[in-house]
């Protein structure tokens, strides 16, 4: 994802969410943030597309939740 | 290979096959915060992902989680939010000497009554009516 427009931190918040379903790895680089979702249990493969999309809105989320207890 | 354009409709184009309406936004209109904001609203509806640069385009996909949702309205409900709150920042902005002014009074007269309470000045006051009668 863009960093310009997800934040690192967010993304940080968001693996926190994730962990207890899937082993998170974050790749940051310059021009880019990739997230390597490996679930912990067997998860088929369309649900796991399904996860990788919540993702997103997950980030979403926290950013709602971090912003309004500011 | 090019990705087959369905339909297209102002800022709107939408992807049938993949269940997705793209929404490209001028960030020089909307800000980033803005969108997030109306983003969030759909979050149930549809799997949201933002991307382009926020200093010359910005796309959001939209992917409709379900399949019988209509496409293009679920476009324009995005823009019609964007307005929302854009206009609820504008308000916010407008707004804040006031509710500066009322949350202040509000601490003011808070912490007044804090200090008659503890300084016990009614108490005296009664015990003295009582002395005198």
């Amino acid at each position: 994802m863009n960093p310009k427009i997800y934040s690192y931190a967010y993304v940080k918040g968001t693996k926190k969410v994730y962990e207890e379903l899937f082993n998170v790895r974050i790749e940051k680089s310059k021009s880019n943030i990739q997230v390597i979702l490996k679930p912990r249990k067997r998860i088929k493969e369309a649900e796991l597309f399904d996860y990788g999309y919540e993702f997103f809105n997950c980030i979403l989320g926290v950013m709602k939740q971090i912003k309004t207890s500011m | 290979m090019a990705e087959k354009k369905e339909f297209s409709e102002d800022n709107l184009e939408i992807r049938k096959d993949r269940n997705q309406v793209i929404v490209s936004i001028n960030p020089k209109v909307y800000t980033l915060d803005i969108i997030f904001s109306a983003a969030y609203i759909f979050i149930d509806r549809a799997y949201v992902v933002v991307d382009g640069d926020p200093n010359e385009e910005i796309f959001v996909f939209l992917k409709a989680k379900d399949k019988k949702t209509d496409l293009l309205e679920l476009g324009r409900e995005f823009n019609n939010e964007l307005i929302n709150y854009s206009f609820y920042a504008a308000q916010t902005i407008k707004n804040i000497h006031v509710r500066d002014a009322i949350i202040q009074r509000a601490f003011f007269t808070h912490s007044g009554e804090e200090r008659v309470i503890m300084s016990g000045k009614g108490r005296s006051r009664r015990k003295k009516k009582r002395s005198k009668n």
